[in-house]
């Protein structure tokens, strides 16, 4: 990984960073795989170590009579290992709790597991579970009930029931040496499969009694269902530790090779295995770097646990770099999952409120992905692995703060007292009316953060009045949890804030929002709860919210800067623009990650106005002398690889063929700068296979220049290896897309003469006109103040502040902008008096006028344009093919049919559909109506050998006096063919006309 | 555009220009030659442009 | 406020949300016959400013479709000499060969279009009636001379920025005797920055041609009128209104009479007006105040990019307008 503590990039200072070729502002965090740049894919997970109350219909198909309800645990051990956990109601009410093995799911009674984990007597087990619901005498039923299935299974002490467990599950268990008793196969079961992250069986004891006492609440609607999808239940899944898991996979699965391996040799050998055949049993074993060289290129793992994970692809993504903005958006997405994408419910999508702060609402895609990948704030950060010392300190600094520890618990009354959980183990209890106290004063220490890690969350769910969460005070330290800065008004000091701690506290925004006595916390800042993107644009506050959430879409496919190491890059695609220029109307992040290093965009000119009618839906029209003048001129960098196929292969210019000369150096390689066309000699090659030169042809459908060759010798193979870069102009065009900061795209319609384009006063000419329609529909807002701003940015030579709440009601920005332009000399308002190009007299209507920074977006007719008259067609049916590459056509689909009936422009469509798609001559039987009946009778004429007659006869009719020849389409034939197969005939009547 | 064109027969032997990657050492490399920098040893080379005409239009 | 308006001049009267038209009763150049000896009669040019580069004057008493014209003439049918082709021997700085090309391709180059022709065949090979060579020839070296301590580039190499001085005529044939000042009219135009070892060798042909074929051949920089504008003041606006009523209309234009202790605003200058109309803004200023615009004056303004004078372009425009004329008059008599 690039930055890692292993990559020769980590200790660089910047300087000694551009010296090696890279960005002085490279941060890292990804792998470099066959030339791209992958990083491993941050995904939603459920959060450790808490018991969630779920309602999941799919559970009910789980067993017989299995119930909804359950509470689902996913168990994380410290060095990542997860599986997961599920306390199942039952609906003859008892419990069964599933354990999975080798992806496969395992039921069992709760109280055999209870049994199997202590050696406590009935009574006992009986108390601690319903210690605190002496009253609730259903969930007494339940207990008494479950306990005595049990017995009734004949199961009556702890070794009874471990024995059973080992006897049922040791099929299953296979890696399990014979020599195993029944009793130690249920420990390791129990070790490996259940409620893993404790390591004591009574901690596992006393957690699944806690989580039995939840479900019988929960069953009885005396709590809220959680639900997975609450950002609060998810933390996140890190590249590293999935990493983790993989090599933890890896090597298990040597070993087991190791061993086989291991277990063969000695089979046929007598005596000891010498130290070298153990090293060659080793070495037999395989290696672990495939492995992972093919996850991290193809994101790809086959597990046979499957780590917990509800996916198996896709867990890589390219970072790729088209701008600054596009590639640091990857490093903050997170992906709620694959398996989602497929799922028919919107609910997973949907924006909950305990995501405030941590998951930008702005950010995130339309379509598909849509609510399911999305971007974190600029402010959220994710927990590390905590100081363990700090950890161990936290059980001893709850009892100093008032906290009963278990074993002491059996005096206090357990009406009064929220359970105590840390990381998924119980501690204790706490009295209600102290919990408060006591979690004011833990989070004192917590801010300090010398006794207990600083990364805490500690969330006390309080006893409501009204069925709400399960009430208990949660403690979590782990790592991979998202955490935020806020302000603690109380000390004034930063204090992070988890996703379920942020549920039960009350923050503030701002001051005004401050309530005394209530609110805690505040907001560092208004903008927390957005992403880097969001924050980018300006004034989002001023705009209808789909057009943030289009921005930014639109910023991630801007042409731009994306690298300043040119020469070292060999990216497939770059995209370059040559002169661009700072915004000047900008919000402050703008400036605080340093984005006019990597700029992209240009301020243009826009007067609003409707002038040409080529400037309708969503077009724009563009000052033919701007864009003469490098108004947001542009090129794409393209790479190709080259690797001769044979080792001794050379690059090498055939001597006998003096015309490649004008193509290429006696290198055989391009000559830099040279302008290539479609079937210019690329490369020439002596190739030893074949003992011949070979010449390459340059396929591209546009002019290029050849910018960079550069010949590669790599340590893996020794085939030699040339890397071509061309650099393809792409200067602004009709067709090309453009869009403002607002979510406001258009095409480019015309290249209009400036001498025809309308004047101001000043004699400023637009570079872009603006259709007003624009604005009233989508309510951008802020463009529009981005059209004043920029004016008098310009004008009085400053660069406006664009961050959003800045201004209020009573302050606008209209106002504020109004009275800069009219200070110099503009209309408040931002409108001018305009001339007509084309006839010369001033304009009625006043023209809204300013400066925009426009953003030249990736698409470009040039890589899209399709044109067909004839060309290839499909086999089977022998219409065009679809598709640009092939030179097939564009669908003339349904809705075009029916346009053009009704127009009643019968002959374009007969043109469209017919002729210019699978027309074919077929002979039809007039008298029996069919097309499959004639066929073509060949007869020699006897005397000349070359000569032959033809003649149509009908198979049905005998003869062939009413055959005629008509024009259909070829799939009709192939129709009609098809209905024979069914052993259906197809007769038309037919007519002469 | 075009160029004299060069003895053949020498033609595999004529070497061409590569700057190194790393050091910016200008190498002579013939086309059967090891790709590395004589100086530094680093193997990505970048061909040198040549004196060649090209015409573009100012627009 | 009719009457205030009616002096025998079209005007256009600026209203807060519209704008009306008011034609006087005498026939005007604005009315659908034209006629030649009315036009005579009142037309009027009359130069403002005259700087090197920079031309104020008015067109009065002429229709907007020939102000129009003459604007439309000198951005796109004024001919001027620009480089066109570049030829590229070596290129080894970082900017591209074609975006050195197009940046090559705005210079303004200092030679009289009048004295070349346009050149027909854009194949053929350049004489010295259309084309026009220079060379671009420069090195990037380190600087043995600098001091070591310094880390400006400017010490540290030589010639690490190529401007437009750079840029060296090469006479063809007897362009030498014919003209004595051929070059960039810019020297200091930044075309390149170069480290060591960068090398650019270049060979410019500049042509003749029009805007309309290629904004680098346009002669100005900017050229446009604007109508002159016309105010009055309906009433007398008095102390603080009248500071308020100064401060919406550009510097100049209102001025502030001291009268026995008592302010008042006058109109003191209307032309230079931009026509903010920010009075409107204000509920007891805009019934003071009437603002109009003459429709048969322009205000011209021509800013050259100096290969021609603008009062030159200007004339130039007449010629070429009178030359189109003349073409069609002739076309017409072949019909």
């Amino acid at each position: 990984m690039i930055k890692s503590n292993k990559c020769h990039l980590s200790a660089m200072s910047p300087a000694e960073l551009v010296k090696h070729g890279e960005h002085e502002q490279e941060w890292g965090g990804y792998f470099v795989v066959k030339g791209h740049e992958r990083l491993v894919r941050m995904l939603l997970m459920t959060r450790r170590n808490y018991p969630i109350a779920i309602k999941r219909s799919g559970w009910k198909a789980r067993g017989s009579i299995f119930s909804d309800c359950g509470i689902s645990m996913r168990c994380v051990r410290e060095d990542q290992t997860a599986t997961t956990n599920v306390l199942h109601f039952v609906t003859d009410g008892t419990a069964k709790l599933m354990f999975s093995y080798k992806k496969v799911l395992y039921y069992t009674p709760l109280v055999l597991i209870l049994k199997c984990l202590c050696d406590y007597c009935d009574q006992f087990i009986y108390q601690k579970l319903i210690q605190g619901y002496q009253h609730d005498s259903y969930y007494l039923d339940c207990v008494q009930n479950m306990l005595r299935n049990l017995h009734i299974e004949n199961l009556h002490t702890h070794e009874d029931c471990k024995v059973y467990l080992g006897k049922m599950f040791r099929v299953k268990f296979y890696e399990c040496p014979d020599w195993l008793t029944d009793s130690e196969i249920a420990d390791f079961i129990l070790k490996k499969c259940i409620m893993i992250h404790l390591d004591k069986p009574e901690d596992k004891f006393n957690m699944l009694v806690f989580m039995c006492q939840k479900l019988f609440v929960f069953v009885q609607d005396k709590c809220k269902p959680e639900g997975a999808d609450a950002v609060m239940m998810q933390e996140l899944l890190l590249g590293g530790h999935l990493y983790l898991q993989l090599i933890k996979e890896r090597l298990q699965g040597w070993l087991f090779g190791l061993k086989s391996n291991i277990l063969k040799r000695s089979s046929t050998l007598t005596g000891h295995l010498s130290q070298t055949e153990i090293l060659q049993a080793a070495k037999r074993s395989g290696g672990l770097e495939n492995a992972f060289e093919m996850f991290l290129a193809t994101g790809n793992i086959t597990s046979s646990s499957g780590l917990g994970l509800m996916q198996d692809k896709g867990l890589t993504i390219v970072a790729e770099n088209i701008n600054r903005m596009r590639y640091m958006s990857h490093f903050k997405a997170v992906h709620r999952g694959a398996f989602f994408q497929e799922m028919r419910t919107t609910e997973v999508r949907q924006l909950l409120p305990d995501a405030w702060g941590f998951i930008c609402p702005v950010h995130t895609p339309d379509g598909a992905p849509c609510g399911l990948l999305n971007h974190l704030t600029t402010n959220c950060s994710v927990t590390d692995v905590p100081d363990a010392r700090k950890v161990e300190n936290i059980p001893i600094i709850l009892t100093r703060l008032g906290m009963v520890a278990l074993k002491y618990v059996a005096s206090v009354g357990f009406d009064q007292n929220y359970v105590v959980v840390l990381d998924g183990r119980v501690l204790g209890y706490v009295r209600r009316d102290l919990a408060p106290k006591l979690v004011e004063q833990l989070r004192l220490c917590k801010i300090k953060g010398e006794e207990v890690p600083n990364t805490l969350e500690i969330v006390l769910v309080p006893l409501m009045k009204v069925t709400a969460q399960f009430p208990g005070l949660y403690l979590f330290t782990g790592p991979a949890r998202m955490m935020r800065p806020l302000l603690n008004l109380k000390t004034k000091e930063v204090e992070f804030v988890g996703t379920f701690e942020q549920v039960y506290m009350d923050i503030c925004v701002s001051p005004d929002e401050y309530y005394k006595g209530v609110t805690t916390h505040m907001e560092l800042s208004k903008l927390a709860f957005l992403s880097n993107l969001a924050q980018l644009i300006p004034m989002p506050d001023c705009n209808q919210s789909p057009r943030n959430m289009y921005q930014c879409q639109m910023g991630k496919q801007t042409m731009g800067t994306p690298c300043h190491n040119w020469r070292s890059q060999s990216e497939t695609k770059l995209y370059r623009l040559q002169t661009p220029a700072t915004p000047l109307f900008r919000p402050v992040h703008y400036d605080n990650i340093n984005l006019d290093d990597f700029a992209m965009g240009t301020n243009a000119i826009v007067a609003v106005i409707s002038y040409t009618g080529y400037d309708m839906e969503d077009a724009m029209i563009i000052n033919k002398a701007a864009d003469e003048r490098g108004f947001a001129h542009g090129s794409i960098y393209k790479t190709e690889f080259v690797t001769l196929e044979h080792e001794s292969s050379y690059f090498c210019r055939n001597p006998e063929k003096p015309e490649l000369a004008e193509f290429l150096d006696t290198d055989g390689l391009p000559i830099i700068g040279r302008r290539m066309k479609d079937g210019d000699p690329l490369y020439c090659y002596y190739s030893v296979d074949e003992s011949v030169y070979k010449v390459t042809k340059f396929s591209g459908k546009e002019e290029c220049f050849v910018d960079m060759v550069k010949l590669c010798a790599s340590f893996e193979t020794t085939n030699r290896t040339a890397c071509f870069t061309f650099r393809v102009p792409r200067n602004p065009n009709v067709g090309d897309k453009f869009a403002s900061r607002a979510g406001q795209k258009g095409i480019c319609s015309q290249k209009w003469p400036m001498e025809d384009l309308p004047f101001t006063e000043t004699g400023l000419v637009p570079d872009i006109v603006f259709n007003p329609h624009g604005f009233p529909s989508r309510m951008t807002i802020a463009m529009m103040i981005e059209v004043m701003a920029g004016k008098s940015a310009a004008l009085h030579g400053l660069v406006h502040d664009a961050t959003p709440f800045k201004f209020t009601e009573e302050d606008t920005a209209i106002d504020y902008f109004g009275r800069l332009l009219e200070a110099g000399g503009y209309n408040y308002y931002g409108t001018e008096t305009m001339y007509s190009g084309i006839d010369g007299r001033e304009m009625t209507a006043q023209i809204f006028f300013g400066i925009v920074h426009y953003q030249r977006l990736r698409h470009m007719v040039s890589d899209k344009w399709q044109v067909r008259s004839t060309g290839p067609t499909d086999i089977l049916t022998r219409q065009p093919l679809k598709g640009r590459k092939r030179g097939g056509g564009v669908r003339f689909g349904e809705m075009e049919r029916d346009s053009l009936i009704s127009h009643g422009a019968s002959f374009l469509l007969q043109d469209r559909l017919f002729h210019c798609s699978d027309k074919t001559t077929a002979f039809i039987c007039t008298s029996c109506g069919t097309l499959l009946g004639p066929v073509t009778v060949i007869t020699r004429v006897a005397e000349k050998a070359n000569q032959s007659t033809c003649k149509e006869t009908c198979r049905l009719c005998g003869h062939g006096r009413d055959i005629s020849e008509i024009q259909i389409p070829y799939i009709f034939k192939f129709f009609v063919t098809q209905m024979a197969s069914c052993n259906i005939n197809v007769k038309m009547l037919t007519q002469h006309v | 555009m075009s160029e004299p064109s060069t003895k053949d027969s020498g033609a595999t032997k004529t070497p061409m220009v590569y700057i190194c990657g790393e050091c910016h050492n200008e190498n002579e490399i013939r086309p059967r030659d090891p790709i590395r920098c004589r100086e530094c040893g680093y193997r990505i080379m970048y061909k040198k442009r040549t004196k060649r005409l090209a015409v573009f239009d100012a627009r | 406020m009719d009457n205030i308006l009616n002096d025998e001049k079209p005007r256009v009267i600026l209203g807060e949300y519209k704008v009306t038209q008011n034609l006087p009763s005498e026939p005007t150049v604005l009315d659908e016959k034209w006629d030649l000896k009315t036009f005579k009669k009142r037309f009027r040019v009359v130069i403002v400013r005259s700087e090197e580069n920079e031309l104020e004057f008015d067109l009065i008493g002429i229709h907007p479709f020939l102000a129009n014209t003459f604007r439309r003439l000198m951005l796109s049918d004024v001919p001027t000499m620009a480089i066109e082709k570049v030829h590229i021997l070596n290129n080894t700085s970082i900017i591209q060969d074609e975006v050195l090309a197009h940046r090559l391709g705005l210079i303004p180059l200092k030679a009289d279009p009048r004295l070349f022709e346009m050149k027909t065949d854009p194949t053929a090979e350049g004489t010295e009636q259309d084309t026009l060579e220079f060379a671009l020839k420069i090195k990037c070296t380190n600087n043995k001379d600098s001091s070591k301590d310094s880390l400006r580039a400017e010490d540290m190499y030589k010639n690490n920025n190529v401007y437009s001085k750079h840029i060296k005529w090469v006479p063809i044939g007897k362009q030498k005797e014919r003209f004595s000042d051929v070059g960039p009219i810019h020297p200091d135009i930044l075309i390149a920055k170069m480290r060591p070892g960068h090398e650019l060798d270049l060979k410019l042909l500049a042509v003749k041609s029009n805007g309309r074929d290629h904004a680098k051949f346009s002669p100005v920089a900017t050229a446009f009128y604007r109508l002159l504008p016309d105010i009055k003041l309906l009433r007398e606006v008095e102390g603080e209104a009248a500071e308020r009523l100064q401060k919406c209309f550009s510097p100049g234009v209102i001025s502030i009479r001291h009268e026995k202790g008592r302010k008042y605003a006058v109109v003191a200058n209307a032309r230079y007006d931009t026509g903010s109309r920010n009075v409107f803004r204000y509920e007891d200023l805009k019934d003071a105040v009437a603002m109009t615009k003459i429709q048969d004056h322009f205000i011209f303004t021509v800013e050259s990019v100096g290969a021609l004078p603008p009062d030159v372009i200007f004339m130039e425009a007449v010629k070429i307008l009178k030359d189109k004329c003349l073409a069609l008059l002739d076309e017409l008599s072949h019909v």
